[in-house]
């Protein structure tokens, strides 16, 4: 009997583990300012000290890679200056956990005393941030996630300058509706609150009568076989599916979806992550051909501001900038802008009362503005994954409208 | 007929996911049964076949030449693996399980953390070799042709286990080991090398799972943990020691994750527990228990 124990103590041990890896590999590196250029002076000194929360460690590094490339390659451009003060970058690991993403909010708005932040890739890292920058009374400035609570309940001092978790679905929603070819649309999304929040986005636009079905799959990793759910999305008819997958399972989903023939018969958009970036696109191979997305950047974005930063980007990293890379130089972009026009101290309510005067900024992803829950405004793209002369790209079809 | 053919694939699928799930977990179980080392890095030996496959097979497409390279390597890589895991713990086999079980847990971060560190970080996938990433049609529907391979790989390396360790003299010693290893022992053979001879074949084997999921699962930080996990329950259904039992767990879970999903979809992830907790309520010597009791 003793045995049978220990292999129960075994099944918890492993889900323990399953549910723990990566968080754990995160919380142990939780200190990095290892590239911050200390000098220790506050803004009184004229430096203004800038913390960079993104995931170096655990299932998101990947994300939080691109993002600190964006906002690095920006600072050398600009002689790692915003607004003509040195900046002094301060940059923590979030992890992969909320409790890890949590510890860092509380590190940079409290111990490390920065005057902005920027960053985060994760949802529940911003909601526990919300309070916690409300609080201690810091700008912080999303760079990744569009988590709807902070719409609902917006902070003073919390912008996503991401976008709002129900934009790609809302204004996709909005396209597919006109175009009686899309046929109805069956609705795929990992099971946490940014499949769920996505998928809402597109039920307030589009019309429920078209509506094929709707189901959530374990995210993470926790979903490797997606035949199932293909099986449903077939016996449903639909001519569209609308999928919100990330990280790893986006590249399974869109690899099975093409398996399974499904790509023959079924139009397969996604929110914007589906296909992102080349390691991705390498990885999916032929199943990512003519797979849409409705997105809020693409590199090929006719603007000047994007056609420099995509080409200086290449140079430096060799691979074109995803949309979490340009997210983060519009961040840039809007400190810079907006620290430029302050007069006399460089300090926590002088850079919010700046963003909160600044207006609109061109950046990479052309006009942007901030609305009254602090979320930014900016135009939506339908891309579609192409052959092109260069290798297989995500390529802009359409303009899909403002958020 | 008609609901057939719209749903073979969920019963395919079922089924090739069961047997990969059954390489995993027979490894696992008779590494149990035999040296009293329950194996949590067991998951970790299934990451490395994945990756493995990504490096020397290829990821986009992959040729028949460079997937039977990156299935011997397995082999080879899963052999001297269980032969370094096998003395490392002989030390803690006086101990007791809970200091194993962290033995081998320590030993799956490092091991997982370490292929994150040579492979990168980024998620990836693995080709299947040659034609076997078409598809076919089967009943008017496209099916991947490399499930059909998995299946029918699968049911050959099962055949072969329960061949090996039922009717070879062999595969007496490794039972017998299980069951009496002192009386073993007495009979003059040295049962140190069958131990790790046994736990060499078992790591390859769950090294080889990995790889020949690479097609279907890719290779990204996570996998091996969620294998580990679906291999215990297998084990806990299909009774401890048992290769028969092993196969009907693997083959209940597959089956159960795939139709699971089809018939009611918010409760897909609670069936597979659900099925865990019915058998140890109601059998908890598992379905199909081994022969000769391997309790101690």
């Amino acid at each position: 009997m003793e045995k049978r124990r220990t292999i129960i103590m075994g099944v918890a041990g492993a889900l323990a583990l399953a549910l723990s890896t990566s968080a754990c590999g995160s919380s142990l590196k939780a200190s990095g300012s290892g590239d911050s250029a200390t000098t220790g002076g506050g803004s009184a000194s004229g430096s203004v000290k800038i913390g960079e929360l993104v995931a170096l460690s655990g299932a998101y590094a990947v994300v939080g890679k691109d993002m600190r490339n964006g906002f690095g390659l920006y600072l050398e451009q600009h002689g790692n200056k915003l607004g003509g003060h040195k900046v002094d970058l301060d940059v923590v690991d979030e992890g992969s956990s909320a409790q890890s993403g949590a510890a860092g909010d509380t590190r940079l708005a409290q111990q490390d005393k920065v005057d902005a932040i920027v960053g985060i890739v994760s949802g529940p890292t911003a909601a526990a941030g919300r309070n916690i920058f409300d609080a201690a009374k810091v700008p912080a400035l999303l760079g990744n996630t569009g988590s709807v609570v902070l719409g609902k309940d917006p902070s003073p001092w919390v912008w996503r300058a991401s976008y709002d978790n129900g934009d790609p679905g809302r204004l996709l929603a909005a396209h597919l509706a006109k175009d009686a070819s899309a046929g109805s649309v069956y609705l795929m999304g990992a099971d946490y609150s940014g499949g769920h929040e996505t998928m809402a986005g597109f039920k307030q636009k589009f019309p429920k009568a078209r509506i094929a079905g709707e189901v959530y799959n374990p995210p993470f990793g926790q979903t490797t076989d997606f035949s199932p759910y293909l099986s449903k999305i077939k016996a449903s008819g639909a001519g569209s599916v609308f999928v919100f997958e990330p990280g790893a399972d986006a590249i399974q989903f869109v690899k099975q979806f093409h398996q399974f023939g499904l790509d023959k018969t079924v139009k397969l958009y996604g929110a914007g992550f589906l296909t992102q970036g080349q390691p991705t696109l390498k990885a999916q191979g032929a199943g990512a051909l003519g797979v849409y997305n409705s997105t809020r950047y693409n590199w090929d974005i006719k603007n000047s501001v994007n056609e420099a930063f995509v080409k200086a980007y290449e140079a430096k990293y060799k691979t074109l900038p995803t949309v979490y890379a340009a997210t983060m130089y519009d961040i840039a972009i809007i400190l810079d802008k907006a620290i430029g026009t302050i007069q006399g101290d460089v300090n926590r309510a002088s850079i919010k009362k700046a963003i909160n005067d600044m207006g609109s900024v061109q950046g990479v992803r052309g006009t942007l503005s901030f609305n009254k829950t602090n979320t930014i405004e900016q135009e939506f793209y339908l891309t579609q994954v192409k052959k092109t002369a260069d290798g297989v790209r995500n390529v802009i079809v359409e303009k899909l409208g403002r958020s | 007929m008609g609901w057939f053919s719209t749903n073979y694939a969920l019963l395919l699928n079922g089924v090739a996911m069961g047997l990969l799930l059954f390489m995993m977990a027979v490894g696992l179980t008779v590494i149990f049964g035999m040296l009293d080392i329950l194996n949590l890095a067991h998951g970790a030996f299934f990451m490395v076949g994945a990756y493995l496959g990504y490096r020397i097979a290829g990821e986009a497409t992959a040729t028949w030449g460079s997937f039977a390279l990156a299935l011997v390597t397995c082999i080879a890589v899963g052999a001297v693996i269980g032969v370094a895991f096998m003395l490392m713990t002989r030390p803690l086999v006086a101990r007791g399980h809970m200091d194993q079980a962290l033995l081998t847990l320590g030993l799956a971060l490092v091991v997982s953390q370490l292929l994150l560190v040579v492979f990168g970080k980024d998620d990836h996938a693995v080709a299947a070799p040659g034609r076997l990433s078409q598809s076919v049609s089967l009943f008017g529907s496209a099916y991947p042709a490399y499930r059909l391979a998995v299946i029918v790989l699968g049911l050959v390396v099962a055949a072969g286990v329960w061949l090996i360790l039922e009717k070879t003299s062999a595969g007496a010693i490794v039972r017998a080991t299980v069951s009496d290893r002192p009386m073993v022992e007495a009979c003059g053979i040295d049962v140190r090398t069958v131990m790790t001879a046994t736990f060499a074949g078992a790591s390859a084997l769950a090294v080889v799972a990995g790889l020949l999921a690479g097609p279907i699962q890719g290779a990204s930080s996570g996998i091996g943990d969620n294998t580990l996990l679906l291999a215990l329950v297998v084990i806990v259904i299909g009774g401890l020691g048992s290769v028969a039992g092993t196969l009907l767990g693997a083959m209940i879970i597959g089956l159960m994750q795939s139709v699971g999903v089809m018939v009611a979809p918010e409760l897909a992830s609670f069936l597979t527990f659900g099925a865990m907790v019915l058998v140890l309520a109601f059998r908890p010597q598992g379905l199909i228990p081994a022969r000769v009791p391997v309790s101690r």
